[in-house]
């Protein structure tokens, strides 16, 4: 089920009605079946794969618990690690993995086939919710947590619509002590939930699927049609399509969550004013960054991880070693691998690689400038960069990225424009208006909150906002994560 | 500060009902959204012969459009493509016709037919799909296209185009014919399956999953019961025709604002007319190429330099490929163009370099059809 689409305003009226009304079971049972028939909107029979991740994982965690030998408790995780990626290899990673050793076969002078067509329908969510299970399996295995003995509170947290899709990419410790409580009911769950939920339907209906016709009509032309001028607004444009779409589901997400009483963290805070690469990545599908951080560059790096934020960071702020370097590169490559089944991906990975690492050595010189004047030149040549490593995300050949990235490298490519004028014309509105509502929402908001104007203003903008999502609501493009 | 169920009515209900109230207010102001991209002054003809059509303005109506032709016994066709010069009339009276259905008249003696297909602001990509698509589902002797050296500004495909069945027909036919690979929209199609230009559409086209069946179901009960649901395609029309007016207010654009030539553009549509030209000479169809009437009395809002060398480009192209290309600029006198609403804020008229009045129709119709009696045999 699609969060813009009027069955699931629909089904989520019906299951927030039903859920305040039951016991703590009856709403386990209530969070676990609905987000079954969510996901079986779409494919039922993929409901099976989700259940069984649920199954694997409730009864691997609980035996690792148990054990106390090393090995076994080592040999359990294996176990859990190989089916689910394993799964997910299938999934995603098959066909890709046959064209290439297929391609090698065919270099090297063999025409054998290795394996014949594969038709292989993604689960949407997949790489969601595997990240999800393993997190909690290592959790157990690291004794950071308890297993759940009760298995529809585990279906419960890796099943729950509001994230199942596309994140936030949660942990059990943070969601299943507020599954394993019954919460009061309170009026602000329904209005703050209420707010969210508009906002990101209005970020996503009324914003994003309004940039996607110029970033698709821009990257379906062919490159000599395409200046250099173009190709850096397309970058900037798609990366705010994605930013909006993106940022939109997980509003929607942590709304959807709220009406129920259940706390999501943040996923986004204004990635694009970050003043460095390192710090866009704070900002940006923060959930993820935290998970890959946790679960895969601090234990390439060799160290312990500690389960408190700030020392984990204090680690990575001392990885400046080879070793460091390399666990680096190597997450970032299979960051961006996760992100999909193709070569793009993983330059893409690569490229937010070298600009931590460049941001890393410049870091290094930068002490005695003044912040400010420090933020806001890391800002302006943060961006650019930044949002033309959305290139690669965003086309689906190598030989495009390499043809883009010639025109880019040659300044007479700068001097004409190969798009409409609107094309331009709505990137420069939209970077301006990033910038003026990050101020708004800083600086304007926290002052008149509680005066008659801010309830004025936050009345007309707010009503004005329901009026263009019930015009523009429209399940007539997904949201562009689901494809991960 | 304190939450209550007091707060929910000011937070939630209120805002809801304000917002919908907005859309209320609004809608008094709202015109159909196939009316906006005229303008005031110039109004939408759309022929039909026994309620079926014969001239449409998206293929969804294309197979409509085959039935009619089939029970009147396939006549030898001739499509005549276009974008809303075709099918606008300026300063509309009741009762007159445009040129597409003054030559479906005249055509019947023959026992011959035209049907007219007009996108409006259509891009050369849109009409070589369009032109494939078509002279597959019917019989076609004779294609007839303007080039607007305005259209080469154009770009993207719309909905209608970009439909499952016509991208897939177009993909099967991508396989039979080697060249297609090089087809500009079909790689359109293939790399952007989100709909473009999709204003007028609530719902992609159905994939038999719940969620498609559960949506159209509830989609259709909105539609039935309550009007503001049901005139979602023109509020969204109409707020980008206020943005649109907006943008040209703030920036001082008007009908006579010389309009640049967008390269990148100029070079996709410029393609896909050469694929034309090449795919009619190789299917046997007979092409006729014009430069579409445009007023004399003022200045074209083109670089006069660009749009000579356009013309004598289409010119060339067509006598590579056997195509007749005719010069029909100074068809339509001064006197047969009028004016029409304005496209920025503040009221008034502005010059239409587009649409003329009944008689223009009657004269391009005339050299039309005097060119197919011509090549009947």
């Amino acid at each position: 089920m699609t969060f813009n689409s009027i069955t699931f305003l629909l089904f989520l009226l019906i299951v927030v009605v039903l859920y305040w009304r039951l016991p703590k079971t009856g709403r386990l049972w209530m969070i676990a079946l609905s987000s079954l028939v969510f996901y079986g909107f779409w494919k039922p029979q993929y409901t099976l794969l989700l259940i069984f991740a649920a199954v694997l994982d409730y009864f691997v965690a609980i035996e690792i618990d148990k054990r106390q030998e090393p090995n076994k408790r080592r040999m359990l995780l294996i176990l859990s690690l190989i089916l689910n990626l394993g799964i997910l290899f299938y999934f995603k990673y098959l066909i890709f993995f046959k064209d290439n050793m297929q391609e090698l076969l065919n270099f090297f002078g063999s025409y054998v086939r290795i394996l014949p067509a594969l038709k292989i329908i993604l689960p949407i969510g997949i790489s969601f919710y595997t990240f999800e299970t393993i997190s909690y399996t290592v959790d157990v295995y690291r004794r950071h947590i308890k297993p759940e003995k009760n298995f529809i509170s585990y279906l419960s947290f890796l099943v729950y619509f509001p994230h199942l899709i596309a994140g936030p990419i949660l942990r059990a410790s943070d969601i299943l002590p507020q599954f394993n409580t019954r919460i009061a009911f309170h009026w602000s769950f329904i209005t703050e939930g209420f707010k969210r939920i508009i906002f990101g339907l209005f970020l996503k209906v009324v914003v994003a699927d309004n940039i996607a016709p110029f970033v698709d009509q821009g990257f379906a032309l062919e490159n000599a049609a395409l200046s250099a001028t173009d190709i850096v607004t397309l970058a900037f444009l798609f990366g705010f399509q994605i930013y909006f779409d993106f940022c939109a589901y997980s509003h929607i997400a942590i709304g959807c969550a709220k009406l129920m009483g259940i706390t999501f963290f943040e996923n986004f805070n204004f990635p694009y004013l970050a003043v460095s690469p390192k710090a866009f990545w704070k900002r940006w599908h923060i959930s993820l960054s935290n998970w890959i951080k946790d679960y895969l560059y601090i234990p390439l790096t060799g160290k312990k991880v500690v389960y408190d934020r700030q020392e984990a960071i204090s680690e990575i702020r001392n990885s400046s070693t080879l070793k460091g370097y390399t666990a680096l590169f190597l997450t970032w490559a299979i960051m961006g691998f996760w992100h999909g089944a193709n070569w793009t991906f993983v330059i893409w990975g690569l490229y937010h690689a070298l600009l931590v690492t460049i941001h890393r050595v410049i870091s290094k010189f930068t002490g005695n400038i003044n912040k400010t004047l420090l933020n806001i030149s890391g800002w302006c040549i943060s961006l650019p960069f930044l949002m033309l490593g959305w290139i690669p995300f965003r086309v689906n050949k190598i030989s495009t990225v390499k043809a883009y990235a010639g025109k880019l490298l040659h300044p007479s490519q700068y001097l004409w424009l190969g798009m409409r004028e609107n094309t331009y014309l709505v990137t420069a509105f939209i970077m301006l208006l990033t910038i003026i509502t990050y101020f708004v929402y800083r600086y304007l908001v926290p002052v008149i909150a509680n005066t008659i104007l801010g309830q004025i203003a936050y009345l007309t903008v707010f009503s004005i906002m329901i009026a263009l999502v019930i015009v523009f609501l429209r399940p007539v493009s997904q949201f562009i994560y689901f494809q991960f | 500060m304190i939450i209550n169920r007091h707060s929910v009515l000011i937070n939630v209900l209120l805002p809801l009902a304000l917002g919908i109230g907005m859309l209320y207010g609004y809608l008094h102001f709202c015109r159909a959204a196939n009316e906006i991209g005229l303008g005031k002054g110039t109004s939408f003809y759309m022929p039909v012969d026994k309620s079926y059509p014969i001239h449409i303005t998206s293929l969804d109506t294309a197979e409509r459009m085959r039935q009619g032709w089939k029970e009147r016994g396939c006549r030898k066709l001739s499509l005549w493509f276009g974008n809303s010069q075709l099918n606008g009339i300026n300063q509309y009276k009741p009762g007159e016709k445009n040129c597409t259905a003054f030559i479906f008249d005249s055509l019947k003696r023959y026992d011959q037919e035209l049907l007219g297909v007009s996108f409006p602001n259509g891009n050369m990509q849109e009409f070589l799909t369009a032109v494939i698509y078509l002279s597959n589902k019917f019989q076609v002797k004779n294609i007839i296209l303007p080039l607007f050296y305005d259209d080469m500004r154009e770009d993207g495909i719309r909905a209608d185009i970009n439909t499952l069945t016509v991208g897939d027909f177009l993909r099967g036919q991508r396989a039979i014919y080697p060249y297609y690979k090089d087809i500009p929209s079909l790689n359109l199609i293939k790399n952007a399956p989100s709909a473009f230009k999709s204003i007028n559409k609530d719902r992609k086209a159905p994939d038999q999953t719940l969620q498609e069946v559960s949506e159209k179901f509830l989609d259709e009960g909105l539609n039935a019961g309550w009007n503001i649901w049901n005139n979602r395609a023109n509020f969204r029309a109409n707020i980008f025709n206020d943005v649109y007016r907006c943008r040209n207010f703030i920036l001082g654009i008007k009908a006579t604002t010389i309009r640049k030539m967008i390269y990148g553009r100029y070079i996709s549509n410029f393609n896909s007319f050469k694929d034309i030209t090449r795919y009619c000479s190789d299917r046997g169809i007979s092409l006729y190429i014009y430069i579409p009437p445009i007023r004399n009395d003022v200045p074209p809002p083109y670089d006069i330099g660009g749009y000579n060398g356009f013309k004598e480009g289409v010119r060339q192209e067509c006598v590579k490929n056997k195509a007749t290309f005719l010069n029909l600029e100074n068809i339509v006198p001064a006197k047969y163009w009028g004016k029409k609403g304005t496209t920025t804020f503040g009221g008034g008229e502005e010059i239409d370099f587009m649409h003329f009045q009944e008689p223009g129709h009657h004269l391009i119709a005339d050299t039309i059809l005097t060119i197919l009696v011509n090549n009947l045999h």
